[in-house]
């Protein structure tokens, strides 16, 4: 057996290299995502996840969250009257975006999904600015923010044949949001171009696997059928 | 090289005495369960690959991490409970290397379960139609990192303790402090602030505790920038040289024991 002192020689240097070699990690590698009390986690399942290491686990929870909290009854009154007035206001909607990209500042779709939403389905034009704008802080490379963020500019000021461009352009992407398309359809339909519509609320119908956008295009699909 | 077949023999023997534990396929069987049902998950949420790949590395971690655990606790500390430990350093084995040897089954064990699991997180990631990412792969490397340096603490801590419930909650404890271990400097800039200064009594701290954001690559999947090569190897470096300083913690707590 070895002698407890030769033991102590041999931790020593050790324990010793385990400080050199975490400091040379920590000049290399730093962890890129806010600490507990930034990211304000509102649940403790949430901050539970973020205490044994599940952060982005923990935003996909606070993802399915927001979005069954927008797929409830405001959501189908929406869905079917499109009067303004009819419309669910989704008070929460920011907050719980917020919270998804807290959690994980590199969620890109919980952006663009939240940014897009804000601002075409329910015109609320500055919170969706403020997400969007935190998503190029969080990651200024990822460009297409920066396109939603464009196209939110040009809508709130309603010029929509400068945004119509930008929404054709984002609409080729495979991870654009179905709201676009919703969006981009109902510019289209607000300019008497019918048909350039339809072909959005058909292609919708045909290739999409959310089934809330699906109910919507089929519901304008057969609104339109009416007066033409 | 007598040495290195004792240790490499008791690890087999380790290895061995784990598979034949129900726990063993209790927490592999669990994992998969898991995993594969994250595809019910995804119809909730849209972002399918994502989700899969994020509760399928999750699950992989927390249940290597748990069979890991109570391997070392119930193996090490249930063999000097029962005083069977005895009958194993009576033949010509010394202590650290029935120590060592102990890890490095546990170890085996380890990468065996990651291993498993991450093939069939895989193959439910390819039918789902995901592309390749080389960090999948670092992100499940890292993960038996975390392992390595959990599972010698979990020796460490069971050699000290003297229940299994004990150490086991140490050991999770170890685990969360862990991840948290950057929020010490956070906390040291406000006490600063408040006039409060006890830098060094928080700097020993945070050099004594394992730094799990290291390795936990699985939550740096989604990020833009680039991960150095020296980086990976200077946190391979502190992992390895970590683990090994509680490993011959272990050892010297051991060799004070009388059985």
């Amino acid at each position: 057996m070895r002698k407890p002192i030769s033991l102590v020689f041999l931790i020593l240097p050790l324990f010793f290299l385990s400080i050199f070699s975490q400091h040379q990690v920590e000049k290399r590698f730093r962890f890129p995502m806010p600490l507990i009390m930034e990211a304000r986690p509102s649940s403790f399942l949430y901050f539970w996840g973020t205490l044994l290491g599940f952060r982005r686990l923990s935003s996909d929870l606070a993802w399915v969250r927001l979005l069954q909290y927008y797929g409830t009854l405001e959501e189908e009154e929406h869905i079917h009257r499109m009067d303004k007035s009819e419309r669910g206001e989704y008070e929460n909607l920011l907050p719980m975006c917020e919270e998804v990209v807290r959690l994980d500042p590199y969620f890109h779709y919980a952006y663009l999904f939240g940014g897009a939403s804000l601002a075409f389905n329910h015109e609320r034009y500055d919170e969706a600015i403020q997400l969007l704008r935190e998503g190029i802080r969080n990651d200024p490379k990822f460009w297409r923010c920066r396109l939603y963020l464009a196209v939110v500019f040009y809508a709130r000021n309603k010029e929509y044949d400068v945004a119509i461009p930008l929404l054709e352009e984002a609409i080729k992407y495979r991870d654009c949001p179905e709201v676009v398309k919703i969006f981009l359809a109902s510019i289209y339909k607000a300019k008497g171009e019918y048909k350039k519509a339809e072909a959005i609320w058909k292609q919708i119908l045909a290739t999409s696997r959310d089934e809330w956008a699906r109910s919507v295009a089929k519901s304008h699909l057969e609104g339109m059928a009416i007066p033409r | 090289m007598a040495l290195v077949k004792k240790i490499f023999a008791i690890g087999e023997y380790t290895v061995k005495e784990n598979i034949r534990q129900k726990i063993f396929y209790t927490i592999l069987l669990f994992g998969l369960v898991i995993i594969i049902s994250s595809v019910l998950f995804t119809m909730l949420s849209g972002e399918e690959t994502r989700v899969i790949l994020d509760i399928g590395l999750g699950a992989t971690e927390i249940f290597t991490l748990l069979n890991a655990i109570f391997a070392a606790v119930g193996l090490v500390l249930g063999e000097m409970e029962n005083r069977s430990v005895s009958l194993i350093l009576a033949r010509p084995v010394r202590r650290f290397e029935y120590i060592w040897g102990r890890y490095i089954g546990i170890l085996s064990i380890s990468m065996v379960n990651i291993m498993l699991m991450s093939i069939g997180l895989l193959i439910l990631l390819f039918v789902k139609g995901w592309t390749l990412d080389f960090r999948f792969f670092l992100a499940v490397f890292f993960i038996f990192f975390k392992v390595i340096i959990i599972s010698a603490l979990a020796i460490l801590i069971s050699l000290i303790s003297t229940s299994p419930i004990s150490s086991i909650s140490a050991t999770f404890f170890l685990w969360i402090l862990g991840h948290v271990s950057d929020h010490l400097k956070y906390l040291n800039h406000v006490l600063v602030e408040k006039g409060i200064k006890i830098t060094i009594f928080l700097k020993a701290i945070y050099y004594l505790l394992p730094n799990f954001q290291y390795f936990n690559i699985k939550d740096y999947i989604g990020y833009p920038g680039s991960l150095s090569g020296t980086a990976i190897l200077w946190q391979v470096t502190y992992g390895l040289v970590y683990a090994s300083v509680a490993t011959w913690l272990s050892v010297l707590v051991f060799s004070r024991k009388e059985f």
